[in-house]
């Protein structure tokens, strides 16, 4: 408010043009923070109601009207939850698949995508319409002839199927990505490195991944929290309950016959707020600080 | 010189073997199942105690939650990968045993080492049986009850229902339940569209859903329709029961929990489920129709792969597991999580825990265990002909049309379905 | 000449050799894994699997009764459902998510805290927010109707209605725009600064710069979005499966709902994979247009 007044008194008095430009762009500060918190209420909203949810009891979560503050807070639906299922030794499957994907998918897209982008070769356009059509089959169709050719290699209840995938490609989505990521750097680029004497893998790992960061930031955040999410295919392969990843045990909470509501929002919470601590930390690969 | 590293060669080999064969003297057993966390650990305690038992049998099991069950298992199946021994929702028991996925346990059930399956509810292993022959054993075998909130009956001066109760009081209780208006607005009933919880409703009412040898589709008869069309009549017409608006977001065993609802249907599950919140309610029987008093009683089989390679030990863990009154049924029931499959009241005592509600649970079972119990009229293709009729169940809960109108649209398709399907 | 020429080639073969050492790893994949189980699903197209007993060859039957047999009215009204799903989702999230990137890309204290607010409700598992939505929509005691109503609108039943449960599940849809914005996040870092002060210094304001510098810029990642949300979005699955189950009276049947059903429920893998491939060519014949129409309009700096 203060901050307004100060703004109108600054345009009446001094009429100066870069003055009013400047004052300009502090209404327009001010608007934009206006439009983002609002937003940021909006976006806010449903982790509130799962914090709030993840501290009732039983009984408190069909309540109408809502309760939103819980009292007192029901803090022991937390280790409740996570004893129920003991998340710890699910953490480390979790965490070995997430580590290896990033890692996989970064990598090998990075590679993968820059020949698209990047290389002459005959026949080029038609492999890289073959690398899109591998993602328009619905999963469900080809699930089994999956199952049968990781039976056959004896990876089936490892997390091998859930690892080595992504060292091949890293899934045709960042691929892709990479690949248009890749067309927007100057063409120039390699011209100068070849004439400097690089070689082609050179030239990739020294020049072009480097300026790639931005896009390098973003798959690995989207393999985090696509590998770090994902139930079905853990579901489907992995038989032994050691094997269990976090977001499939996540899944028992569900029953045939209601929802354990509480507790399934106090894993989830649990779930939830180591990704939003990478994201918030991981922001700066793919954004300028 | 030769000699030696042939002969060293050849005691290297025998001891590798030896070693490999004292690994696998064990013989595996992989057991599929689903739960929720909850009944994760009575599964493991059985299989520990199982193991105890017998050392040469170790059990892996393969536990998925109840909605992705059935996909992990054809995955599995399919892909020439089956569980030794799984469980089988009676809704899929059919399509497996006419596609040979189950191995037929008469052979076994009565050899030497067999069971006396006479000791079972014969309603719940009626669920495990395709032409006369037994393909599995029944899991958590569960009649369809009435619940209702003794809370909300006593403060509205009600007598709690008798097992003589009829569909004319079912209504009376709920004209007298229904208060308010709006969202402060409470109901009396549940109205019951669920493709299996209507069946009660329509047998009670002198209707059916197929013919006898389960060809043809028969809920477009008079009798059927009347039943469902009265169930449309306690939300649209009495406006005694939430509509699917009213209720959207929300199951009505949440609103049984917050004093909302006075009477809801379900199986021992719900009685489960419902024991968490604290209201106070009790169980009854279905009230009686026109034509009959009559509830529907399931039952889930636990059978054995058709391809196993243990046959021996695959059926010493199914007999373990699920014998009548045997170890394995002592431990479901002890955890107070699945019902008994027999009558034996040892079994009853460590389920039913008298202190919690509902208090009449095995009273009401043997009640309706002693001929007011139907099974499921299940044939192959259960589910696709379910969500033909559900299509045609919503739109009358909807109020669209009347049951009658909707049903005899539905005929031509759900037989459609039914040649289909027996192609 | 000729020896210039001979160079040329042999260098030509050099990259060609180059290229495909590099895709290997893809390749590699691709070959013994997508292909194999490609090539399994289109066999079964043309028979009847149950998925528990052989295939038994049908030819087309699967296909002609989807498209014009027993099973076509259930096949058509999926195929509109996910139409009218598609392309009414994927420009709203697509532009939604550009135009928050564009705001979450301002220099302002505490961006930090809001990208990552915004970037939530794309991460939160599934059921938990099938379950708020749940509650959001509810006719009676849902947040949206009481909001409607201080303005003097009576909502509808929302997810009850026949009417309005589509539409209900594409505003949900808009709150998936996080994936979007981040690559656009992304993709804004990596316009050259130079070009904005070029543009000052022609006298663009911040609009034209927007307009000639910002979006022409943008648009091989606006193309890949695009793309992407074509592919993904006809593929859309857990929003009915969770909150509608394809009801009331199959209003919000998805594409691919149906399909698993049939291929799990039904035990109709043949008929499954035969509605897997036909929705396969429906996205294929979509990318191809929009790879097409790219080359109007897509810019690019590298292009080689």
């Amino acid at each position: 408010m203060a901050q307004t007044n100060t703004t109108i008194t600054a345009q009446k008095t001094k009429t100066h043009w870069s003055q009013s430009i400047h004052s300009l762009e502090v209404t327009g500060k001010i608007a934009a923070y206006v439009i983002i918190s609002l937003g940021a209420l909006l976006m806010i909203f449903p982790f509130v109601w799962m914090l709030s949810t993840s501290f009732k009891t039983y009984g408190q979560v069909f309540a109408w009207p809502p309760v939103w503050f819980p009292q007192p807070l029901q803090w022991k639906n937390y280790p409740e939850a996570l004893t129920i299922l003991p998340f710890h030794t699910y953490f480390k499957n979790t965490a070995t698949i997430v580590l290896c994907n990033v890692l996989g998918a970064t990598l090998s897209s990075a590679l993968v995508g820059y020949a698209f982008a990047r290389m002459r070769a005959r026949g080029k356009n038609i492999w890289f319409l073959i690398l899109l059509s591998s993602m328009m089959l619905p999963h469900q169709v080809t699930l089994i002839p999956h199952y049968v050719i990781y039976r056959l290699l004896g990876w089936v209840d490892t997390l091998r199927p859930l690892i080595i995938p992504t060292f091949l490609g890293g899934g045709a989505f960042n691929v892709f990505l990479m690949r248009q990521f890749f067309l927007t750097l100057p063409g120039e680029l390699e011209d100068a490195a070849y004439i400097d004497g690089c070689n082609a893998f050179g030239i990739w790992s020294r020049i072009m991944l480097p300026l790639a960061k931005p896009a390098l930031g973003t798959i690995a955040i989207f393999t985090f929290m696509s590998s770090w999410n994902d139930f079905f295919y853990p579901l489907i392969y992995l038989h032994s309950p050691q094997n269990r990843t976090m977001a499939l045990a996540l899944r028992f909470f569900q029953s045939q016959y209601g929802t354990d509501t509480h507790l399934l929002m106090a894993a989830s919470v649990t779930m939830l707020i180591p990704m939003m601590v990478v994201f918030f930390s991981a922001q700066k690969i793919f954004v300028k600080g | 010189m030769r000699m030696r590293f042939v002969s060293v060669l050849a005691l290297v080999l025998v001891l590798s073997f030896a070693v490999v064969g004292a690994g696998s003297a064990q013989t595996v057993v992989r057991y599929a199942f689903w739960g929720n966390p909850s009944v994760l650990g009575v599964e493991e305690d059985i299989i520990k105690a199982f193991e105890a038992e017998n050392p040469d049998i170790k059990i892996e099991p393969i536990a998925t939650p109840y909605g992705d069950h059935h996909t992990k298992l054809l995955t599995m199946v399919a892909g020439g990968d089956a569980p030794d021994v799984m469980r089988v929702d009676s809704y899929f028991f059919q399509d497996f045993v006419e596609r040979n996925v189950l191995l037929n346990l008469d052979p076994l059930a009565e050899g030497p080492d067999g069971i006396d399956v006479k000791e079972y509810y014969p309603i719940a292993v009626a669920d495990s049986i395709y032409e006369g022959r037994l393909y599995g054993l029944p899991w958590g075998s569960a009649p369809y009850y009435v619940f209702y909130n003794k809370d909300m009956l006593s403060s509205a001066g009600l007598e709690f229902p008798s097992t003589s109760w009829t569909q004319e009081d079912l209504l009376l209780y709920g004209q007298k339940l229904t208060k308010g208006s709006g969202m402060n607005k409470t109901y009396g009933v549940q109205a019951d569209f669920g493709y299996v919880g209507i069946l009660p409703w329509i047998w009670n009412n002198g209707g059916r859903l197929f013919n006898d040898e389960r060809n043809e589709f028969r809920l477009h008869e008079k009798a059927a329709a009347e039943a469902i069309q009265w169930q449309a009549d306690l939300i649209h017409k009495y406006e005694i029961a939430p509509s699917t608006v009213d209720m959207q977001g929300f199951t009505a065993n949440d609103w049984f929990l917050t004093n909302r609802i006075g009477f809801v249907y379900g199986m021992a599950d719900s009685a489960l489920y419902l024991r968490q919140g604290d209201v106070d309610f009790d169980v009854t029987i279905h009230p009686a129709g026109k034509a009959g008093q009559w509830t529907v009683w399931k039952a889930n089989t636990v059978g054995i792969s058709a391809t196993t390679q243990v046959r021996e030990a695959a059926w010493r863990f199914l007999k373990f597991l699920l014998e009548p009154g045997g170890k394995g049924e002592a431990m479901y029931t002890g955890s107070q999580r699945v019902p008994p499959n027999t009558p034996l009241a040892e079994m009853w005592d460590l389920y039913a825990d008298p202190s919690m509600p509902p208090a009449s649970l095995n009273e009401i079972t043997n009640v309706i265990g002693d001929g007011h119990a139907k099974e499921l009229p299940l044939r192959k293709g259960w589910n696709d002909i379910e969500r033909k009729v559900v299509e045609y169940l919503q739109i009358i809960q909807l109020g669209e049309m009347t049951a009658l109108e909707a049903l005899q649209m539905a005929k031509p398709e759900v037989d459609a379905i039914i040649r289909r399907l027996d192609r | 000449m000729a020896f210039h020429k001979s160079n040329r080639n042999s260098l030509a073969r050099q990259e060609e050799r180059l290229f495909y050492l590099f895709i290997s790893p893809w390749l590699l994949g691709f070959l013994v894994l997508t292909c194999l189980s490609m090539a399994a699903s289109l066999y079964w197209s043309f028979t009847e699997y149950d998925m528990l007993t052989s295939p038994k060859w049908i030819g087309l039957e699967n296909y002609q009764s989807a498209f014009s047999g027993f099973d076509s009215r259930l096949f058509w009204q999926a195929l509109k459902v996910t139409l009218i799903y598609t392309f009414s989702s994927v420009p709203l999230q697509l532009v939604g998510g550009f135009l928050v990137a564009i705001l979450m890309n301002q220099q302002i204290k505490g961006i930090n805290v809001f990208r990552t607010i915004y970037y939530l409700p794309s991460i939160t598992a599934g059921v938990a927010t099938a379950m708020l939505w749940l509650f959001i929509f509810n006719p009676q005691f849902g947040i949206l109707n009481w909001l409607l109503a201080q303005v003097g609108i009576e909502g509808p039943a929302w997810l009850a209605s026949r009417k309005w449960a589509l539409p209900a599940l594409i505003m949900m849809s808009m709150w998936g725009f996080g994936g979007p914005m981040v690559i656009y996040l992304a993709g804004l870092q990596g316009i050259p600064q130079h070009l904005y002060e070029a543009a000052k210094i022609d006298g663009a304001n911040a609009f034209k710069q927007f307009l000639y510098v910002t979006i022409p810029q943008m648009t091989p990642i606006i193309f890949f979005n695009l793309v992407m949300s074509i592919i993904g979005t006809f593929q859309v699955f857990t929003s009915a499966f969770v909150m509608t189950a394809g009801g009331p009276v199959n209003a919000t049947l998805f594409y691919v709902l149906y399909l698993y059903r049939e291929a799990f429920q039904s035990f109709r893998m043949g008929y499954a994979s035969a509605l897997a491939w036909v929705l396969f060519i429906i996205i294929m014949i979509f990318t191809g247009i929009q790879v097409k129409l790219s080359g109007k309009w897509v810019y690019y700096e590298g292009i080689r």
